[in-house]
């Protein structure tokens, strides 16, 4: 039984304010930090964290003295490292080509310390070296831990940090850690986790990313809703009809087969990012847009959410798995055809779910939530759609080209909010038409966004963990997926739906919302 | 990615009678009618206006336009606006307007659109303009006002004009003698300070001094130090005695000093200042003989018996701006950072997007007044 009390951790001194950031855009930076990226030859690395970093150098986000170690088996040295981090900037930092002069003084404080994960001696190595840097960098003992591993390593580099006592350091100094997804794989396991790194660091030193919370958009769900005081009244079972969270992906699983066999859509999506989306758009306000007021919101969100029978999950559930068929004009292979899956794989790439949060707001409300892999397009949005007028004034003919009203977030690619109404068309007649008002984000602020690891980096420099999810959170959420992975068990099935690449799921999909009366959107 | 699409239709008075509003929405109607059907025939979107501010410039001359609106169309793809440009020509020039809607067509979904309305007033007819901007300005969002070049602000025509916006943004590095018109600036906003707020593009200008100061004190070990600053010395270009005396005027109003003395000595000012426990601080303004157009360096060492700390922010070349803290016990910690020659859009856009009312410009404007009049007072003493 997962343990779903919440530890509430004592606040932290404030750092002391500086009056010289009064009125500055940046209102202040993070103490000077080392931060180790367990892991530093993967893609993570060399793809998000490291760009990240640089990105934040340019910005003039880092304090003074930052600095990163590499901690990895392969044989590195320092230079050799930074050889190798400055052309995976280059290569996926969305600000290029590299400036020489911030890189140079960036990686000045880039270091490489090689060890094995399990290797108790390699620890004895990572803490000597931290305890030189911070004299030479004036780092203050301050450590920024970042799992970026796979999660069979997470145990072992947990328990060898605290083995070895780099979750401690002198007074006024702190040690956090970022665990990355996937924060275990059920509910068992995510407790197992929960109680690794809770024996080691204090639960306000834990950040578990989840990226999708990163994202300016996502962001943007809290401020649409709680900035404007038009949606508020009409936010709730009264207005709304339904909502529709769509989170699809045009490729398939690439290389990632041996991973995805797994997993699954289920447990690769649905349990953390579509469940991000779905608590930040029906929780209360919070009382203060700080991290435990806005998680304690958050998690009561998953609490009541209507638990799924494993008897019934036929009921609320679809599954469905990619077949051959075509992608952006290409023939791409089935599900069962990728590299490292098993050709009787039952494993599942689209899930549609079909949810009732029970509470005062939302009783009765369904939520409809889909993802999957090789669909028509890449995109995110959140849909809802409100309750038609209670009396039409206009003959029925007319008032069937009438659409719902449907306010729509996109989350990506197209980053924006669009609201559909019925307008008069010019002329002698009533007639009726659907006009769509849309704002896009790019039209108003012509600005690139930061990358969300960047935002989410700095904000665990900072101590902020608004944006990461805390451990009863994590475990609400598993509570759910756990329940339904349980039903699908029970089914004994030896198919599993399908659906053609390059279409918007199994047919089943449709017809979870037929039943209901209500069709998918086409985002 | 193509070219914007213009369209430009004149507006001419009618004898003595001033253009109209009606006149100008509806070509502004026109216009965006046009608009909208050529971009949705290139690429099957309608465009999407978004404003959020109106950017009111305020241009005299040929070279005030030209610079006006050299950087308006690199304003307002980053701030999408409605900006109206008053274009005060000569004295026999007709009183006359103009409209014209922009969009950008990007490969992507972005298409960013802005509208641009342009008054040309004789000097003579620029009474009439505020009742016209009062109209035009899009209601329910901000508006701001850029004055291009020198202003007099003890005028009728400023106090007019400036009515009608919430912000007004000037740039004294464009004043023949920024030093004397401070205190009238000052006054102004002073005087009006519940109806619009200022700043001024040579605030703007040291921005990244100021952010890379305050990081060198967001330091644990130094920011105990802030209140034990006791000696400064900034170097600045030859044209940037207002930028170097703003950034003291900011230290000082920050850290809550008061100024004791200050003369002037060849190409050095010396500032003698006292903190909130009545400390002295030593402050040096240094004039050098660069062709730059900015600040060259600061030092700053702060000191408290047996802890010191000694900050330097200082240019190097090819736009390198190097952040120094030095604190016993560690090596010097460097930072680099890019230090890009300002354009005029990007200061006037960084401006806007701070908070309308800059309490802290208002209050390093009325720290630099004091020195001023301190160095008028020193002068005629010596004199």
């Amino acid at each position: 039984m997962s343990n779903l009390s919440q530890t509430i951790s004592p606040p932290q001194a404030e750092p002391r304010s500086n009056p010289l950031r009064e009125g500055l855009l940046i209102e202040r930076t993070p103490a000077p930090a080392i931060m180790v990226i367990f892991g530093a030859s993967g893609d993570l690395t060399r793809r998000k964290l490291i760009p990240a970093l640089y990105n934040l150098a340019l910005e003039r986000l880092l304090p003074i003295g930052f600095t990163v170690v590499g901690f990895a088996r392969h044989d590195e040295t320092d230079e050799s490292f930074r050889s190798k981090m400055r052309d995976a900037v280059n290569e996926f930092s969305r600000r290029t080509p590299v400036d020489d002069a911030v890189w140079d003084s960036f990686s000045q404080g880039v270091f490489y310390v090689k060890g094995d994960f399990t290797n108790s001696d390699d620890y004895n190595g990572l803490s000597d070296r931290l305890t030189t840097l911070d004299g030479q960098r004036g780092t203050l003992g301050n450590r920024m831990y970042y799992l970026a591993t796979p999660p069979d390593f997470y145990d072992d580099i947990i328990e060898q940090i605290g083995q070895h006592d780099l979750n401690h350091g002198s007074d006024n100094s702190w040690q956090r850690i970022i665990v990355e997804k996937p924060f275990g794989h059920d509910l068992d396991s995510a407790d197992h986790l929960n109680k690794v790194v809770n024996n080691v660091f204090d639960e306000r030193d834990v950040f578990r990313i989840d990226h999708y919370l990163g994202k300016e958009t996502v962001q943007n769900i809290i401020a649409f809703r709680f900035a404007n005081g038009v949606w508020e009244p009409i936010w709730n079972r009264q207005y709304v009809d339904h909502v529709q969270i769509t989170v699809a992906e045009s490729i398939g699983i690439e290389t990632r087969g041996g991973y995805y066999e797994e997993t699954g859509a289920l447990r690769d999506m649905m349990q953390n990012h579509l469940m991000q989306l779905l608590t930040m758009v029906a929780m209360e306000p919070p009382v203060a847009l700080t991290a435990d007021p806005v998680r304690d919101e958050k998690v009561k969100v998953l609490h009541a959410v209507r638990p799924i029978d494993p008897r019934h999950v036929e009921e609320f559930t679809v599954r469905g798995q990619y077949t051959a068929g075509y992608s952006d004009g290409e023939a791409v292979p089935g599900y069962r055809e990728e590299e490292k899956v098993d050709p009787h794989s039952l494993t599942e790439t689209f899930v549609a779910l079909k949810l009732f949060i029970d509470n005062w707001r939302w009783a009765g409300v369904p939520f409809y939530l889909r993802t999957g892999k090789r669909m028509p397009r890449r995109v995110s949005e959140i849909a809802i759609q409100f309750k038609r007028a209670p009396h039409l004034l206009f003959n029925a003919d007319v008032a069937d080209e009438l659409d719902p009203n449907v306010l729509a977030l996109g989350i990506q690619p197209n980053e924006g909010i669009a609201l559909t109404f019925g307008v008069k068309v010019p002329g002698p007649m009533m007639n009726l038409r659907s006009v769509h008002m849309g704002f896009e984000y790019g039209t108003a602020f012509n600005v690139q966004s930061p990358d969300a690891y960047e935002r989410l980096l700095l904000d665990a420099m900072l101590g902020d963990s608004t944006l990461f999810t805390r451990r009863d959170e994590v475990a609400a959420a598993w509570n759910i997926m756990t329940q339904i992975r349980a039903g699908w068990e029970r089914q004994t099935v030896d198919e599993i739906p399908t659906y053609e690449a390059g279409t918007w799921g199994p047919e089943d999909a449709d017809r979870l919302l037929k039943k209901d009366g209500r069709t998918w959107r086409e985002p | 990615m193509s070219a914007p699409q213009t369209h430009r239709i004149s507006i001419s008075a009618d004898g003595q009678r001033v253009v109209t509003i009606d006149q100008i929405v509806n070509e502004l109607s026109r216009v965006w009618a046009d608009i909208s059907t050529e971009v949705e025939q290139q690429t099957g979107e309608i465009p999407i206006r978004t404003s959020i501010l109106t950017l009111i410039i305020i241009a005299r001359g040929e070279s005030q336009i030209r610079v006006a609106h050299e950087t308006l169309h690199e304003l307002v793809e980053q701030l999408p606006s409605r900006v109206i440009v008053v274009e005060v020509s000569p004295e026999d020039s007709a009183f006359d307007a103009s409209v014209a809607g922009h969009c950008r067509l990007h490969s992507g979904p972005r298409t960013p659109c802005y509208e641009v309305i342009e008054l040309h007033t004789p000097p003579d007819r620029i009474k009439a303009v505020p009742s016209l901007l009062a109209q035009l300005e899009l209601s329910g969002i901000p508006s701001a006002m850029w004055w291009v070049g020198q202003i007099d602000f003890e005028a009728d025509e400023f106090k007019r004009l400036a009515a009608t916006a919430d912000r007004v943004i000037i740039d004294s590095s464009r004043f023949d003698s920024a030093l004397d018109t401070f205190a009238s600036f000052d006054s102004f906003l002073r005087h009006n300070d519940s109806l619009c707020s200022g700043t001024d593009l040579a605030w703007a200008r040291i921005v990244r001094w100021r952010e890379a100061i305050a990081q060198a004190f967001d330091h644990p070990e130094t920011i105990e130090l802030l209140p034990a600053i006791e000696a400064i010395e900034i170097g600045f270009d030859s044209t940037a005695e207002a930028q170097a005396l703003l950034l003291l005027g900011w230290l000082a109003s920050r850290l809550k000093w008061s100024l004791d003395s200050a003369q002037r000595e060849g190409s050095t000012l010396h500032i003698r200042a006292r903190n909130a426990s009545g400390g002295p601080i030593d402050v040096h303004l240094l004039r050098q003989s660069s062709t730059g157009v900015g600040l060259r360096s600061i030092r700053i060492l702060a000191r408290e018996k047996e802890r010191n700390a000694r900050i330097s922010v200082r240019v190097r070349a090819e736009n390198i701006l190097v952040t120094s803290v030095e604190w016993p016990g560690v090596p010097r910690q460097d930072r680099v950072d890019r230090l890009p020659a300002p354009r005029l859009s990007d200061l006037i856009g960084q401006e806007l997007l701070v908070r309308s009312h800059d309490e802290q410009y208002h209050d390093a404007l009325a720290f630099v007044v004091t020195v001023v009049a301190e160095l008028g007072r020193s002068h005629e003493a010596a004199s």
